[in-house]
């Protein structure tokens, strides 16, 4: 009986295995329709372009990439559910063509232990870059991993820094603190176009800042929200909605809507709602609180990061409650990513020498700063196709 | 005749059943990944090897506590949190406020021990139910973490280690750097751990707690004594799964070795370790952890999607559990069967005896 059943279990094993060895797209792409991005000014946000190396910013590296030998990158992240690690997974995807790079994506589902053992096991299978979708916890330790591996590598939306806050390798991030401000300053120029006849009352405003402060990178955005809203709305009331306070669990869609509601409802005196959600996923999670709650009449939420956003509106989301997102280009981030893997893999470049006007005063590895836009519903098809045309 | 019959014992027995999945994992995972062209590269490229030993270091001592709790028909989900917890302490002692590091080690894997008995005395003494009762515990934990690891800013921050020896000792291998040196640590705890609750009065009464908490009481074990001692030592390992984290990212850090928790019970199981308690051992859930292991990274070189890697990894625990449960079925059979052999055999015994 027992061999029996000890032959089934490895059938069955066997045929899940096979069952899974389908190679899927690991993310579901937003609207492929196009697009225009401005900044809450209107104005057009400059154009990332080349730089002093030669290796460009937000432009795919020229040069005869089919004529070598076909890399390999892996894209390693604590979860692919979220909607911005999925997006940057997507678009790593799609460059292995146009620079010749075999690309596979993975996530340790919070098993940080796997993370580290899995550098040199995917190195081993041959993978000379890393693209390091972690957080500081692992940083240290991932960075450390990698140069023992012998492999090329940068860090996404995390610095890697020693302990004297020295930036130590390079990395792509977001301007975490101006995107804050640009979120807030956009409610300030535009809430009139929502609430027609109303009039704010400084007092009666508030404005939730979803917020996870568990992740430096994250709570690195609640500055540039909390110091736009005092200064624009002097007498309005900051609520700091830490997402931490509901352990992991609260680090999604769900997190958000639960803490929103809470927010809502044990405030009846706020007459105008304002929420940041400083991750994407999350104002999702706010809109839908908002409509269980019945005051979407009076909440206007925005998200730092767009990928939730375009989600909604591909789904043909009607409401007029999650209005805009100040979009960070994923596109624009993998691309960096990507250039500079290539560019470190093939000796282009070294990380100490690529991009030197990105690097920290003092420091010999570039920070890149990748600035959002904010997007509509009227404006984000147009955002769309400009992120459509950086790549081939 | 005897190394006859110890041959087919070890042929029916569960090892061998372990041994049996974990070759069919080797052998496809092996096809899979091209080694019958070349091995490097491969699931049996040594590189590859090395990594599957290294992913046991942490959860191998989860496993344990794990597994010794299981065996006694318990299960405890606050390890992994009592571990993060524990080992950002020892950070916090050592680091911060300059504590020798042994010291340090020490009163923090006291702390963990002490947390264990406040959930042995919740479920011992108040008669809380375990699962929730562990659950709640590993929520506190985590809260604690995320208040010692908050700075004045409200970022949490991590506590850096810098010891040369200890950081030797998390990140360092041995035997031609085949074998990181904490796995050997790790292997020392299963050895003792398999002498502990094989070979002596102590692990006898585990199984038999486990098997039958009311046999085990007429027999004057006292489970309750048995189950303080397990949940203790299960925080315990909790404990030194976190440092043995904090060993290997040179900080103590409050995202920890949550995420681990499930992976040690998870091992445990496959490796046999029944969940109504009383059956399996520490061989078992050490070729359990093996299995696990081998299975997640295998997956990994073969290039399975990280989302179906999550399903085929529940997959297997549920195969797993099944095993578990047809064997329990079987075996509560068995024990019907020999029932009524015993009862014919007593009443047609007394009808003799009339005659």
């Amino acid at each position: 009986m027992k061999k029996v059943l000890a032959i089934l279990l490895a059938a069955c094993m066997v045929v899940a295995l096979f069952a899974c060895g389908g190679k899927t797209d690991p993310t579901p792409s937003a609207d492929p329709t196009p697009t225009a991005a401005t900044t809450p000014g209107g104005e057009e946000k400059p154009t990332p372009g080349p730089t002093t190396d030669g290796v460009p910013l937000g432009k795919i590296l020229e040069g005869d990439h089919a004529g070598r030998e076909k890399y390999k990158i892996v894209y390693m992240c604590n979860t692919l559910a979220w909607a911005w690690n999925a997006a940057i997974a997507d678009t790593l995807g799609k460059l292995g063509e146009p620079l010749n790079y075999e690309f596979t994506a993975w996530a340790a589902n919070n098993d940080f232990d796997a993370y580290l053992n899995n550098i040199p096991a995917f190195a081993n299978q041959g993978y000379q870059g890393f693209v390091l979708g972690i957080d500081d916890t692992l940083a240290q330790a991932s960075m450390e991993a990698c140069l023992e591996a012998g492999v090329s590598f940068v860090a996404e939306s995390t610095t890697i820094m020693d302990k004297d806050g020295l930036c130590i390798w390079s990395s792509v991030q977001q301007a975490q603190v101006k995107n804050g401000g640009i979120a807030v300053q956009w409610l300030y120029d535009h809430w009139k176009d929502y609430w027609t006849d109303a009039t704010l009352d400084g007092q009666k405003v508030g404005l939730i800042g979803l917020n996870y402060s568990a992740v430096s990178g994250i709570n690195e955005r609640k500055p540039g929200v909390e110091q736009k809203f005092a200064e624009l709305f002097p007498d309005g009331k900051f609520f700091d909605g830490d997402l931490a306070a509901l352990g992991t669990t609260g680090f999604s869609a769900e997190g958000g809507n639960q803490l929103s509601t809470q927010i809502y409802s044990q405030n009846p005196d706020i007459e105008k709602w304002f929420v940041v959600a400083y991750v994407d996923d999350w104002a999702i999670g706010a809109t839908r609180a908002a409509e269980q709650q019945n005051i979407t009449d009076k909440t206007l939420v925005v998200s730092i990061q767009a990928d939730a956003f375009l989600a909604e509106m591909s789904n043909n989301y009607t409401g007029n409650v999650y209005v805009a997102a100040c979009a960070v280009s994923s596109t624009e981030f993998a691309i960096d990513m990507a250039n500079y893997l290539v560019a470190t893999i093939s000796g282009v470049a070294t990380p100490e020498t690529i991009w030197p006007e990105w690097n920290d005063a003092g420091g010999s590895y570039p920070r890149i700063q990748v600035e959002g836009t904010m997007i509509t519903r009227d404006t984000y098809k147009d955002y769309l196709a400009k992120q459509a045309a950086m790549l081939p | 005749m005897k190394t006859e019959s110890k041959a087919k014992k070890f042929f029916g027995s569960k090892t061998f059943t372990l041994l049996l999945l974990l070759a069919a994992m080797v052998i496809v995972f092996t096809i899979l990944s091209g080694g019958l062209k070349s091995i490097k590269g491969s699931f049996i490229d040594p590189k590859n090897l090395k990594q599957v030993i290294a992913g046991m270091s942490v959860v191998s001592v989860l496993t344990i506590g794990a597994g010794c709790l299981l065996i006694s028909g318990q299960v405890d989900l606050s390890a992994g949190g009592i571990g993060t917890l524990s080992a950002l302490l020892f950070a916090h002692f050592y680091s911060n406020w300059g504590i020798p590091l042994i010291i340090s080690l020490i009163i923090s894997l006291i702390i963990a021990g002490a947390i264990g008995y406040f959930n042995a005395i919740l479920i011992n003494r108040l008669n809380c139910q375990g699962f929730i009762t562990t659950m709640a515990t590993a929520l506190v934990c985590t809260g604690l973490t995320y208040v010692l690891s908050a700075s004045g800013d409200g970022i949490l921050k991590n506590i850096r280690i810098e010891n040369e020896a200890f950081n030797y000792i998390g990140t360092k291998s041995v035997l031609g750097g085949y074998v990181p040196v904490i796995v050997l640590i790790a292997l020392a705890f299963f050895v003792v751990y398999g002498i502990i609750v094989s070979q002596t009065k102590f692990g006898r009464s585990i199984y038999l707690v486990g098997g039958n908490p009311t046999a085990s009481h007429l027999a004057g074990i006292n489970p309750k004594r048995i189950s303080n001692i397990l949940f203790v030592n299960s925080a315990v390992l909790g404990g030194v799964a976190g440092i043995f984290y904090t060993a290997k990212m040179k900080q103590g850090s409050y995202a920890g070795i949550a995420g681990n928790q499930f992976a040690g019970m998870t091992a445990a199981i496959l490796g046999g370790i029944s969940f109504g308690g009383g059956s399996g051992g520490m061989v078992g859930a050490f070729i359990g952890l093996l299995i696990l292991n081998a299975f997640q990274n295998g997956v990994t070189i073969i290039g399975v999607p990280s989302y179906w890697q999550q399903v085929a990894s529940g997959l297997l625990l549920i195969v797993a559990l099944s095993v578990d449960f047809l064997a329990m079925q079987r075996k509560a059979a068995g024990l019907r069967r020999t029932v009524r052999r015993g009862q014919a055999e007593k009443a047609a015994a007394a009808e003799g005896g009339d005659k």
